[in-house]
């Protein structure tokens, strides 16, 4: 009976020691890095990251260019991946391929092939700025600040401090566009044509913002170039829209808008945009900071940069003044924060599902790896990911990214794939065990060897003129000669002190020698104890 | 001469353990081009490893006392907290290793600072660290249901894992166990056999070399095994629970071959009025062969060198003087 319980008690404990390893197999055979990363689905973004909280690990850095949504359902995301060299100076990173690049939309993975990864570090980047040319650039009764010769200041470091190989192109625009400089790489060229370039304040009647941007989009990308610099401090003065008011306005920039986002699309020119001016203000003060951000949104060169230059008299761009100074440092700021942007090294097309559904959140993780190696026992791999937080609005071609979140770069370490065919582990595992199987057994087998030849020579029968006739064993010494050894007897020598025992003696003594300093235990076994006629308790058999 | 043969076999088993571990850790994983850059493949690496080794090390205690239940019991044991043990170090030493070879940081503060790769010897320390965890895991559970002490365990553990992790960690770091080529292979077996059999063989050490007190087996079908019954004397763990002697393959401390004259639970050890007491239980009355010092007793105050005579079995108890 009690045979059963321990038994039950031994299949439950199995089973539910199966099922705990099943169940730590699982969860760690589950457990993905992106799972750990990214957590749940996609949810609206809690907190506002810092977008020049640019992460560094092991010297690598993510660069985003941004994420270009106006041709959902394909999204592309420009960027490049840089490393510090031994210097500390950061170089381009060119050797990603689409299979380093992972892609999820709201947790679900995104296949990303060959042909969607791009490689444009060699490509010289192209930057066409067009300056809004209309005379409140240079100054008005309103707003005394020359804005022309910020600008212009502005541009020419932003031109000093490109690439050797980059391409620009000036443009400018009033009551139509046209151009300063074409476009070149030679650095003086430019810099001469900005230097001369002037505004006739009395010039122009009109500011076709619109037209400007939808040019030098057309021009930039006629010429190669990828990205357009639009500074304007203005709105849309055309005779077009000043016979326009309230829906009717709204309706003429939307299309107008809508044109460019259209021509980008097609072009793939992405316009930063600037604006300069008072968004609140009246006249000549105002600048359209809705309209600039609206055709860089658009196209991708995100949220316009705004500098707010408060209209005299108001207390505007909460009652701070700008100084000439102040204007001309902000400006050179953001056109290098545009540079720096328009630098970059990949473009990747994300095929989205084409089944998003509009007005909500989504979420769109990317997480480009680099394999670094520190040893040849094992690769690191460096994964850089980064999430987007967007929207597609219902009736827009383009999706808005509500936000950008950088994520901590995770190293993992990597394990060289198996080159090793499976027969030879196999055969070096056989070996092994054989090996440790040996080591197990020999040991026993010699052990038993030097045992049994142990028992044979200390177990034998007195012969009748051997020395021990007449001796006596210890368990009988006490009583004299009346049990000493005769021819016959079946005597033990102990291997150890060699004190002679009779068999049954050493039996009934568990075995062992019976001196008390000695006690060396020898096991006799059972065919040769029937040999002699002794039983195992000690007892002669009769 | 018993003391050092079980700390060989269990040097032996472990290193089969660990020997196993690699192999299917290396058929199962590596044959992904992918295999070892997540924590679940660590995790599963570890667990695969941690298994074999647990059950392999707690396996000779099922195989000595030729029990399947007690194999399935002690195995169960070992293989379950093999497990843990391994998902638990392995991913942490991966998570270690990520957090000092790129420390993470804003560009602002970094302010064009190069991240620092650590020395080798800080990987060396991160991984046998880890490696001290997994071993305490695995002695841990060798010594549950025992009789001795789980600390002990866990410290003999400990110490398989710093000496068998060292070994794999310096493996590692001097780039010997790439698994690209089949030499490397070789290294990377050997060193993980090397590291379940020090952990074995660490943990046969630690809680032999620390044992006070003892059953030894003088005659009988387990004559020469040792029965460690420290814990069941202590003064403080002895006296509130008490070690069984008896054929009970699952509940028995000290397990004797089942017999006409042994009873599932037949006596008990533990610690009563200032001494290490033996009390047999009140159905061995009329048994003949329950004596001690070839006596019939109840209750008996133990010292070094008493005959225990319980069925077929004769076990001779020792207390070491402190």
């Amino acid at each position: 009976m009690h045979n059963s319980r321990p038994a039950a008690k031994a299949i439950r404990y199995a089973l539910s020691s199966l099922l705990l390893t099943a169940v730590l197999f699982g969860g760690a055979l589950l457990q993905t890095p992106s799972r750990a990363q990214s957590g749940g689905g996609a949810q609206a973004p809690q907190q506002a990251s810092d977008a020049s909280d640019v992460v560094i690990r092991e010297g690598f850095t993510l660069k985003p260019s941004g994420l270009a949504l106006n041709n959902l359902p394909t999204a592309r995301f420009d960027f490049s991946v840089e490393k510090k060299d031994a210097g500390g100076k950061s170089v381009q990173f060119g050797a990603l391929k689409a299979s380093d690049i992972q892609v999820k939309l709201d947790d679900r993975p995104v296949k990303v092939s060959d042909s969607d990864l791009r490689l444009t570090s060699s490509e010289p980047t192209g930057v066409l700025i067009m300056i809004d040319g209309s005379g409140s650039m240079v100054g008005t009764k309103t707003v005394q600040l020359d804005k022309l010769s910020a600008a212009k200041s502005a541009v020419n470091t932003f031109i000093n401090n490109l690439g050797q190989n980059d391409t620009v192109a000036i443009g400018a625009f009033d009551e139509s566009p046209y151009w300063v400089a074409d476009p070149t790489t030679n650095k003086s060229l430019l810099s001469a044509a900005v230097a001369g370039y002037t505004i006739d304040p009395t010039g122009s009647k009109y500011t076709r913002l619109y037209q400007g941007a939808e040019t030098a989009v057309r021009r930039a990308a006629e010429k190669g170039l990828r990205n357009v610099i639009l500074i304007s401090d203005g709105w849309e003065d055309s005779p077009e829209s000043r016979l326009l008011s309230g829906s009717a306005l709204s309706d003429f920039k939307s299309r107008e808008e809508e044109k460019i986002k259209a021509l980008s699309r097609d072009t793939g020119v992405r316009v930063y945009t600037i604006a300069i001016g008072d968004e609140t203000g009246q006249g000549l003060a105002k600048v359209d900071t809705a309209a600039l951000s609206n055709i860089s949104k658009g196209t991708n060169g995100g949220d316009a940069v705004y500098i707010c230059i408060p209209q005299q008299g108001t207390n505007d761009c909460g009652g701070e003044t700008v100084t000439q100074d102040a204007l001309e440092g902000k400006l050179k700021q953001t056109l290098d924060q545009i540079r720096q942007s328009s630098h970059y090294a990949y473009s990747l097309d994300i095929h989205l599902d084409g089944q998003i559904p509009r007005d909500a959140t989504h979420k769109l993780w990317i997480a480009p790896a680099v394999l670094t190696s520190s040893s040849p026992g094992e690769r690191r791999r460096l994964q850089l990911p980064i999430e987007y937080y967007f929207r597609w609005p219902q009736g827009a071609h383009s999706g808005v990214v509500d936000e950008e979140r950088r994520i901590k770069p995770v190293v993992f370490i990597q394990t060289a794939p198996l080159t090793v065919p499976a027969g030879n582990l196999a055969l070096l595992y056989l070996l092994m065990m054989m090996l440790l199987v040996s080591m197990g057994v020999i040991p026993l087998i010699v052990s038993r060897i030097l045992h049994a030849s142990r028992t044979s020579g200390a177990v034998t029968a007195v012969k009748a003129r051997s020395q021990l006739v007449g001796k006596t064993c210890p368990n009988e010494r006490s009583f004299g000669r009346e049990y000493a050894f005769k021819e016959g007897d079946a005597v033990v020598v102990c291997p150890k002190c060699e004190e002679t025992h009779h068999l049954a003696c050493w039996m009934d003594n568990g075995q062992k020698c019976m001196k008390r300093v000695c006690e060396f235990p020898l096991q006799i076994p059972q065919t040769i104890l029937s040999k002699h006629g002794v039983e195992a308790s000690g007892l002669r058999t009769a | 001469m018993n003391e050092k043969r079980r700390i060989y076999y269990y040097f032996i088993f472990g290193a089969g353990g660990g020997a196993t571990g690699w192999f299917l850790a290396a058929m199962l994983l590596q044959s992904n081009k992918d295999a070892g850059q997540t924590v679940g493949q660590q995790a599963l690496y570890g667990a695969l490893l941690g298994a074999l080794v647990g059950v392999a090390i707690a396996a000779y205690e099922g195989l000595t006392s030729r029990s399947l239940i007690r194999f399935v019991k002690f195995g169960g044991i070992g293989l379950a907290l093999g497990t843990v043990a391994g998902v638990l170090a392995l991913p942490a030493a991966s998570w270690l290793y990520g957090a000092m070879l790129g420390p993470t940081r804003a560009a602002a503060q970094a302010a064009g600072a190069q991240a620092q790769a650590p020395a080798a010897w800080q990987a060396v320390l991160i991984g046998t660290l880890c490696w001290l965890l997994f071993g305490g895991l695995i002695g841990f559970g060798e010594s549950l249901s025992k009789g001795t002490q789980s600390f002990k365990g866990l410290l003999g553990g400990m110490l398989g894992g710093l000496i068998g992790g060292g070994v794999y960690e310096i493996a590692r770091a001097s780039g010997v166990t790439q698994t690209a080529s089949f030499e490397q292979q070789r290294v990377l077996a050997v060193a993980l056999a090397v590291l379940g059999g020090a952990i074995g063989s660490s943990i046969a050490f630690v809680t032999t070399a620390l044992k006070s007190a003892w059953f030894e087996v003088v005659d009988g079908k387990f004559a020469g095994k040792i029965y460690d019954v420290t814990k069941y004397v202590d003064r403080k763990l002895g006296s509130h629970k008490a070690g069984i002697i008896g054929s009970d393959e699952w509940s028995a401390n000290v397990y004797l071959p089942p017999d006409r004259e042994v009873l599932p639970r037949h006596a008990q050890i533990g610690y009563a009025n200032g001494s290490p007491t033996l009390t047999f239980f009140p159905e061995t009355e009329g048994l003949q062969s329950s004596l001690i010092n070839g006596r019939k007793a109840s209750i008996w105050p133990l010292k070094d060198g008493d005959r225990l005579q319980i069925g077929s079995t004769t076990l001779i108890y020792r207390h070491k003087r402190r």
